[in-house]
């Protein structure tokens, strides 16, 4: 099958789906998806902005403007977005305040999905008791009321980035685990993975080179998904005043900070609100996309 | 035996069922009950049966794939029955094992060099340079082009995953190859390709092999001798072309009876077996098959039959055959 | 030559799957002929078209994405691919029944086997329940299942796949149909069990009359069932004839090929080598020029490669579509 289709390469004729790499079938599925291209078209507006925005509109976000005049400013030439209760350019704060969103929200989906895989897995592979203990553990850790134990956290760790990023990850491992778990219980039983066992692999390579790349599909729709809950998540936290510090920008402050003024100055809302609401739609559509490319068996 | 590569005495694999509140053992499915055969080096042995007769389950607990429930497993003299995974671990270098399924044996995410591969980097066999010249080695042997080792497993054909399956299983040079109906899920036209190629590896690496399958015309193609397996026991064992023309035991007939040909001129004298196989988990006491044996006498019921050495090489497990 | 009428007409039978990866020409031109009450065997290999052509004859292709491109499926001498869903309704389980590979999935697991019986029973005919309960028993003891009455209220899962499959001939045979299409039913049997069920299909076709056309991969099978036999490969039929003459004198070299390289059951073993066929079943998404059979092909020559050979008579009642085909 492979020899055909170098010979139908050389013709010119159309690949099909058994000529490509499995990295290469899942691009190309996921390019025929409307939502996941919808949603990608989002996320590179929006990394576009974060990234590439401060280099053509130079201004500093924490500068603030003397006088009362330089308060609440409507849009205008000198401030695209306008200016925000301490006359700082609303614009500079979101591509700042957005770059620490996506930072926060990227890392803490990453690192909750990678600790939650990994006790999913021993769990999932090695059965019995591990697997009791660790699953009674998961189900724990999804009882703790979380607004007590983020207070008892912060006044331990002190409030910042990392505190935040430790937090969601501490309070999103579990949704993995669980899905990674029952994974490895169904992969377990492949023929591939006793083909393993019988030349003699280890329980570590079985679980790492065997079971984990195939769980890899699930988790990298899982992060995607995670990143724009973790977003909300960081805006949650800090409408709650726990996330980050003035004067530093995040979105998520930015939204808790405009609330007050939301008669005054909706825009202060509007602006960050959307993002967010922008962000985690975009990441969910290109997750949705993500998951059905992954399924080899779902037409599309 | 002292000559026999691997032997399996009186070999049980039962596997728990749990009910009730505590999970506690309510029964047991008897997959295998007592069996006992070995294999002579060189030599290819077939396990036959149907579904139930516990030949796949077999096959997986001699190789201590599956944990024995009781019984003895000696390889080269050696008893090797309760040897822990890690004791067993250097020994698995000798005995290999090739699946069914050429869709489910294969892990979809490996590159198929990779695959071939990892029994060597499971073994630290070789330098990094040599491995991969025994993976392109051990692909041409198996009639496979040594250019498609960065494929992955579903751009190829079944036939030719069950060559990469092959390869796999024999590019540590075992001495004992487990082939677990290797041929079944494949094409009529390309199971010949791939018996070709086992009796031709086997005749240039010196292979031992248990062959487990169930198409009758392949195993007397392919045998050296035949174990006929039911409901968990053999029933008869012999050389290939004596269990064939001399068929002693009862199912043995009615199986061989069954076995369609090709050939419409060829009028078959068809031994019908009544009713179904019974379950694994309750079968009928004294010898197993009373209760579809068309010879069936009371001592059956009671009594387990032994097993008799009619002729040299040919067992028996019947009463029919004590009364002599 | 058959004296009995024609009942069901194959011509030029073409179905296409049109999937995003190509066209797949799972049926190519297929031609074949059912008299009453005759056992037809259609054989080959996975991507051949016997399961699709099956499905085409009760207008059961999934569409998108395969569809019926062109050809007349004749029954009782009407079209079969000019009629209606409606009319195709009334003929499905009636006229023409269907038996599968794998009962258990064909039989719903929630419902008791008496039921199903029973329902396929009264789609048909004009019976209340208790008459159809009867009938249903009757059928159940038709294909030897003991204690019919007990059986009646049994679920699929409590059987085995005998047993089940027995069930599925039971529906299938309910409504006397004229034709029973059995699509790789004992494939996935045991042996025994496979040579009682062939044994229960060939007495119920002595008894009830109908036609069979039994689809399989399994040579042995249809040397044993079809007075008929027709080879499929790649989606054309290349050989067709008298199940003696196939086995007596194959002309087809792929025919010849396949049955000179399946293990002989009856005889001694050699250490011979198989004279196995080379190469794959071409792909469906890049079927070759010419011959669909050349690239295997040992006796290929420069026009199979260029040109398809079409299907001819070679002796009476003996069709080939070979350019070079065997001596016989």
């Amino acid at each position: 099958m492979a020899e055909k289709a170098i010979e139908a390469k050389k013709k010119g004729q159309k690949k099909s789906s058994e000529d490509y790499t499995y990295a290469g079938m899942v691009f190309h599925r996921l390019t025929r998806h409307k939502l996941a291209m919808v949603g990608a078209f989002m996320l590179i507006f929006i990394l576009l902005f974060v990234f590439v925005g401060p280099l053509i509109w130079r201004a500093d976000p924490n500068t603030q403007i003397e006088g009362l005049g330089g308060l609440f400013n409507p849009a205008s030439r000198a401030h695209p977005l306008g200016t925000d209760d301490y006359g700082r350019d609303v614009l500079a704060r979101m591509f700042f305040g957005g770059r620490i969103s996506l930072f926060i929200g990227f890392i803490s989906a990453i690192s909750s999905t990678l600790v939650g895989a990994l006790v999913g897995l021993v769990a999932g592979y090695y059965g019995g008791w591990a697997d009791n203990i660790l699953m009674r553990f998961t189900d724990a850790m999804l009882s703790i009321p979380t607004f007590p134990l983020l207070i008892a956290l912060a006044s331990v760790l002190g409030k910042g980035v990392w505190q935040i990023i430790l937090v969601i990850v501490v309070f999103g491992w579990m949704v993995d685990a669980r899905l990674v778990r029952g994974l490895v219980l169904s992969l377990k039983e492949q023929e591939y993975v006793e083909a393993a066992r019988a030349i003699g692999a280890s329980a570590n390579r079985i679980m790492w080179r065997h079971l984990f790349p195939n769980t890899l599909a699930v988790l990298i729709v899982s992060t995607t998904i995670g990143i724009g809950g973790a977003i909300i998540y960081e805006a949650s936290i800090s409408f709650l005043g726990f996330g980050v510090q003035a004067p530093f920008a995040s979105w998520g402050n930015m939204l808790q900070n405009a609330q007050q003024f939301i008669w005054n100055s909706p825009r202060l809302i509007i602006y960050p609100g959307l993002a967010i609401f922008m962000t985690v739609l975009g990441f969910n559509f290109f997750g949705d996309g993500l998951r059905d490319a992954i399924d080899p068996k779902l037409k599309l | 035996m002292a000559t026999s590569l691997v032997e399996v005495q009186k070999l049980r694999k039962w596997f728990p069922i749990k009910g009730g509140i505590f999970s506690t053992t309510v029964a047991s499915v008897k997959a295998v009950d007592e069996v006992s055969f070995f294999i002579n080096q060189g030599e290819t042995l077939s396990l036959v049966g149907e579904s139930g007769s516990g030949k796949t389950t077999a096959g997986r607990t001699m190789l201590k794939l599956l944990q024995p429930s009781s019984g003895k497993i000696i390889y080269k003299g050696k008893d090797i029955t309760d040897l822990t995974p890690n004791q067993m671990r250097p020994l698995r270098r000798n005995m290999q094992i090739m699946f069914q399924d050429p869709y489910g044996s294969l892990n979809p995410r490996m590159p198929v060099g990779d695959i071939i591969q990892e029994p060597l980097d499971v073994h630290s066999i070789g330098t990094r340079r040599e491995r991969k010249q025994a993976v392109a080695t051990m692909m041409e042997t198996v009639g496979l082009r040594p250019e498609y080792e960065k494929r992955y497993p579903h751009e190829f054909s079944g036939g030719q995953r069950q060559r990469i399956g092959v390869a796999r299983a024999l590019v540590i040079n075992p001495e004992l190859l487990v082939l677990d109906e290797p041929i079944s899920a494949l094409d009529v036209s390309i199971q010949s390709q791939i018996i070709n190629l086992l009796q031709e590896l086997q005749q240039r690496l010196n292979l031992t092999y248990l062959f487990i399958a169930h198409d009758l015309a392949v195993v007397r193609h392919m045998s050296d001798r035949v174990a006929v397996m039911y409901l968990g026991k053999i029933v008869e064992t012999a050389e290939n072309d004596e269990l064939f023309d001399h068929p002693l035991h009862p199912y043995t007939q009615a199986l061989l009876s069954a076995v369609p040909v090709p050939d419409p001129e060829v009028k078959r004298e068809r031994i019908i077996l009544q009713g179904d196989v019974p379950s694994p988990v309750n079968p009928p006491s004294g010898c197993h098959f009373r209760t579809r044996c068309p010879y069936v006498m009371p001592i059956c019921k009671e009594q387990e039959p032994l097993v008799i050495e009619v002729a040299p090489g040919h067992t028996v497990v019947c009463h029919l055959l004590t009364k002599k | 030559m058959d004296n009995r009428e024609v009942l069901v007409d194959i011509k030029n039978l073409r179905t296409f799957f049109y999937t995003e990866d190509g066209v797949v020409l799972a049926v190519d031109g297929i031609d074949l002929t059912i008299h009453r009450g005759e056992v037809v065997g259609l054989v080959g290999e996975s991507g051949c078209g016997k399961s699709v052509t099956a499905l085409s004859i009760l207008r059961l292709i999934p569409n998108p994405p395969g569809k019926i491109i062109g050809g007349e499926i004749f029954f009782h001498g009407e079209d079969l691919l000019k009629k209606n869903e409606e009319a195709m309704r009334l003929i499905r389980g009636d006229k023409i029944s269907m038996i599968f590979q794998e009962p258990m999935t064909s039989l719903n697991p929630v419902y008791t086997i008496g039921d199903q019986i029973s329902e396929a029973i009264t789609l048909h005919q004009k019976i209340d329940s208790a008459e159809a309960k009867k009938r249903t028993i009757e059928m159940i003891h038709l294909v030897g299942i003991p204690e019919p009455e007990r059986r009646f209220g049994q679920y699929p899962h409590e059987m085995s796949g005998g047993m089940r499959q027995r069930v599925m001939i039971a529906m299938a045979l309910s409504s006397n149909p004229d034709l029973l299409i059995s699509d790789e039913a004992t494939t996935a049997l045991d042996v025994t069990i496979q040579a009682q069920i062939l044994d229960l299909m060939r007495g119920l076709q002595k008894k009830l009359g109908m036609a069979i056309l039994i689809i399989t991969h399994n040579l042995a099978v249809v040397a044993e069932m079809a007075e008929t036999i027709a080879i499929a490969y790649a989606g054309k039929i290349v050989e067709n004839s008298t199940a003696k003459e196939i086995f007596k004198s194959p002309r087809h070299p792929y025919t010849y090929g396949l049955l000179a390289s399946i293990p002989k059951f009856t005889e001694k073993r050699t250490n011979e080598p198989l004279p196995a066929i080379e190469g794959m079943v071409p792909s469906p998404y890049h079927m070759p020029k010419g011959c669909r059979f050349n690239p295997r092909c040992p006796f290929a020559t420069e026009k199979c490669r260029e040109e398809e050979p079409e299907i001819l008579e070679l002796t009476p009642g003996h069709l080939v579509r070979c350019f070079h085909p065997i001596e016989s």
